[in-house]
């Protein structure tokens, strides 16, 4: 078998942004003429003016009913999810109203994407928010207190047919060049099994499907950590139907551990096709594992995009891990865990830096639920875009296998 | 025995299936004939039985072949329900004349049918004859004195078997449920003892509103029909179903294909699939295989490849191809490590069927470690994989044929 030389990659480029056309969330009515009216701690969230398109907001506006009052006033950003809840994305505050119309800046300042809205809240007993009726005729939802995690719908109120004054300004965002590796390899590993004398491996077979020679490195990242300048690669180079293999590939790379792979063709060329096992080498008895894909950014879930993990048929013979593998941006997820009859039994989100990479047991995934047989995991991208697997190991044997969260359409 | 237990596969997607768009349902078979069907006077009926309606649907049209393009009201179509050994009466259209040899007809009204229905075509008066193609499908056709109107007995003595033939007849119309995704392989069946080999399946639905479709299991071997078995399932939202042994629950054994049917515009459930050896209290050994939308299969002038395993006396090796309607021909290009050329086959498969062999058998020719497969698909359409299995602990692994860029 040919060797490889080892050689570090620097990592793939990070997000950049650029400038674009001014962009508000929210809105300032022209004649505001009532004033939310519920004593103690109240959040408004504006439901008919979402960000148009992903902005960055520097400053905001807002009426208030009375002045001066002091560190009165906090502004919020929410993300609605298909589940009925407000995800909290940020707050700014506390601001010191010094007039009925106060402008003030967001600092930092907050990323928001299409959809994303804008809410305010009073956290003192001094004034309130205030608005326009009739109005816009989604109108906006309260909640009856300084809304400081996500909230479900349904603690709230609606009030149709008016208009929240509160308005966040920025410009927009256009999406990085090309930041995202051509293709991931989501888990990869040479490391001791949790049970039973396991030691899982990783091989590989590197192919060039096509008629012209094709280069480039296997970029491994670590478990725990975002991507960086210092992740080890290894070089590769194919002539055209060639194929080369790797028996173990982390000690190829004099690496052990677990981590998440990067495929990173040179120049022009095209990705190599791959065929990776991971398996649990007995030695002499053997092997068990299963084949493992690559998957490319487009195969990952974006943004508002969800998937669903299957649990084990039985939590006492099989264990259950969850791994997920972000790409180029941070990334929110919004967790559901729901028993075989459907019913909800944990809600949960989590987020992830960009280019980061982790797989935990399922309790530790879920916050300390405990999975059932056949409970269903769905993943919900709240914002960014990653790669999310379940993978289920027999305690008898120590085979693994993995499943996909795949888009649902 | 080792080819039984090298079935097993790992399966990643290689397309992300959505609701099913319009289809076409078709039960029997208009082909060239070159006989009559059998002499059993006047009124008699013929009823297909190897083209069942391959999914459920409305038919509007027939047409079928008939030895005199003359008949005024001689001819009636007939639709049948199988149940074991009788087949239901269900309706019937016409009477029909006949202006061609081969006859089209409007079925006024449409015609609801079930996946696996069958159609027959009864001859009234004394002008021409219903046609057959002989030798035909082995499952063949009965026929029963008379314009028949109830149940027929297919272990009557009165009714006369006819295999190996195939009648001429045929109706079409739109389907009311489609073909949403493919599992390539799945198998309830006994490998190198003492090994035991079985398929869990999970389903779930994952939208807001309740979920239905069938599983049709297709036999390794013949083309696949509407006759296949199926199971129909119906999930409330967020609902999970499992099935310990999804073939042995459908009263199957052996290795097949598994078809999922929604209805048109229905959403797809999640599948997990799990194939695994049941060592009992010694544990499993097993892979996930994902279903595959049909715009996954590897199409006319497509390519992709697969690579041997690195080491051919600690693994074995099996190719696995499952057909979608139109079948497939393909040449498939074996390169050495090196990239040099070494051999070259033609395949040549029928609609909707599924073969797994080991690759000497299905190449005609040893494979080498680290060789690589390459598939050119010239018409038709496939899902082809191949599937690695490790001699000592008889564990399977697989890698889907990829469309290349």
């Amino acid at each position: 078998m040919r060797r490889f030389p080892l050689a570090l990659l620097l990592s793939a480029g990070l997000s950049s942004v650029l400038p674009a056309q001014t962009v508000t969330v929210g809105a300032l009515p022209p004649s505001p003429n009532f004033a939310f009216s519920l004593d103690g701690a109240l959040t408004v969230v504006d439901l008919a003016h979402p960000a148009p398109v992903a902005a960055t907001l520097t400053s905001a506006a807002f009426n208030w009913s009375t002045a001066p009052c002091p560190a009165a006033v906090k502004l919020k950003f929410f993300r609605a999810s298909p589940n009925g809840s407000f995800l909290l994305l940020a707050e700014r505050g506390p601001y010191n109203v010094t007039s009925l119309l106060l402008f003030v800046p967001l600092s930092p300042p907050v990323d928001v994407q299409a959809g994303d809205l804008i809410g305010i809240a009073r956290i003192s007993s001094c004034g309130s928010p205030v608005g326009q009726s009739p109005g816009a005729a989604a109108g906006v939802i309260r909640f009856p207190s300084d809304v400081t995690s996500d909230v479900p719908g349904s603690s709230g109120s609606v009030s149709p047919n008016v208009t929240l004054s509160v308005q966040a300004s920025g410009t927009a965002t256009l999406p990085p060049t090309s930041p995202d590796p051509a293709a991931v390899v989501p888990v990869v590993g040479s490391t001791p099994g949790a049970l039973g004398g396991s030691f899982f491996r990783t091989s590989v077979q590197l192919h060039n499907p096509g008629t012209a020679a094709m280069s480039g490195r296997l970029v491994y990242h670590p478990q725990g950590f975002s991507a960086s300048a210092s992740d080890p690669s290894l070089f590769y180079a194919l002539v055209a139907g060639e194929t080369r293999s790797i028996a173990d590939l982390l000690p190829a790379m004099a690496l052990t551990g677990l981590g998440s792979l990067d495929v990173a063709p040179e120049g022009n060329t095209a990705l190599p096709l791959l065929s990776v096992r991971v398996f649990n080498d007995a030695g002499s008895f053997g092997t068990t594992g299963f084949t493992e894909e690559l998957v490319t950014p487009a195969d990952a879930l974006g943004s508002g995009q969800r998937g669903v993990l299957v649990g084990p048929i039985d939590t006492a013979r099989y264990r259950y891990n969850v791994g997920v593998r972000t790409l180029r941006s941070e990334t929110r997820l919004a967790i559901v865990l729901r028993n075989a009859a459907g019913t909800v039994t944990r809600e949960l989100a989590r987020t992830y830096p960009s280019n980061y990479f982790e797989q935990r047991d399922s309790a530790a995934f879920l916050d300390g639920a405990l999975l059932a047989a056949n409970d269903t995991i769905t993943i919900q991208v709240v914002s960014g875009a990653a790669i999310v697997y379940g993978a289920t190991v027999d305690n008898q044997t120590n085979d693994p296998s993995l499943q996909l969260a795949r888009r649902i359409p | 025995m080792r080819r039984t237990i090298g079935f097993l596969l790992v399966a990643l997607s290689l397309g992300v299936a959505g609701p099913v768009t319009a289809q076409q349902v078709i039960v029997g078979n208009l082909v060239e004939s070159n006989s009559s069907d059998g002499n059993l006077g006047n009124p008699r009926t013929a009823i297909d039985l190897a083209n069942p309606a391959n999914l459920a649907g409305n038919v509007a049209e027939a047409a079928f072949r008939w030895s005199n393009s003359a008949c005024p009201n001689g001819i009636k179509i007939k639709f049948f329900r199988r149940s074991a050994e009788t087949l239901q009466f269900l309706t019937e259209r016409g009477p029909f004349s006949t202006t061609n040899f081969v006859q089209v007809v409007a079925l006024v009204p449409p015609v609801a049918l079930q996946a696996g229905d069958l159609i027959g075509i009864a001859k009234l008066a004394e002008c021409g004859n219903a046609t057959a193609l002989s030798p035909g499908a082995p499952a063949g056709y009965v026929q029963v004195a008379g314009d028949v109107t109830t149940a027929v007995d297919l272990a009557a003595a009165s009714t006369v078997r006819r295999p190996n033939a195939t009648l001429s007849v045929r109706a079409v119309g739109l389907a009311s449920e489609g073909l949403a995704s493919i599992v390539p392989v799945v198998g309830s069946v006994a490998g190198v003892p003492p090994s035991v080999f079985k398929t869990a399946v999970h389903l779930h639905n994952p939208t807001a509103s309740p979920l239905t479709g069938r599983l049709v299991y297709h036999p390794q071997g013949p083309p696949g029909s509407g006759g296949d078995p199926s199971l129909a399932f119906t999930l409330a939202s967020g609902a999970t179903r499992f099935f310990a042994d999804l073939p042995a629950e459908m009263g199957q054994s052996g290795v097949g294909s598994l078809d999922v049917v929604t209805p048109l515009g229905g959403a797809l459930p999640v599948m997990n699939v799990r194939i695994f050896n049941d060592g009992g209290a010694a544990g499993t050994t097993g892979f996930t295989e994902e279903p595959i939308a049909p715009s996954g299969a590897l199409t006319a002038g497509q390519r992709g490849v697969i690579v041997a395993p690195p080491d051919t006396l600690l693994f074995r090796y099996n190719i696995g191809v499952r057909t979608l309607e139109a079948g497939v021909l393909m040449t498939v290009t074996v390169r050495n490590a090196a990239g040099t050329v070494t051999n070259s086959v033609v395949k040549n498969l029928s609609g909707n069927s599924f073969e797994q062999r080991d690759s000497t058998s299905f190449l005609g020719f040893p494979l080498a470690a680290n060789d690589s497969l390459t598939f050119d698909i010239s018409a038709g359409a496939a899902i082809i994989y191949g599937a690695t299995v490790d001699n000592r602990t008889q564990d399977p692994s697989a890698q889907f044929v990829r469309r290349l860029p």
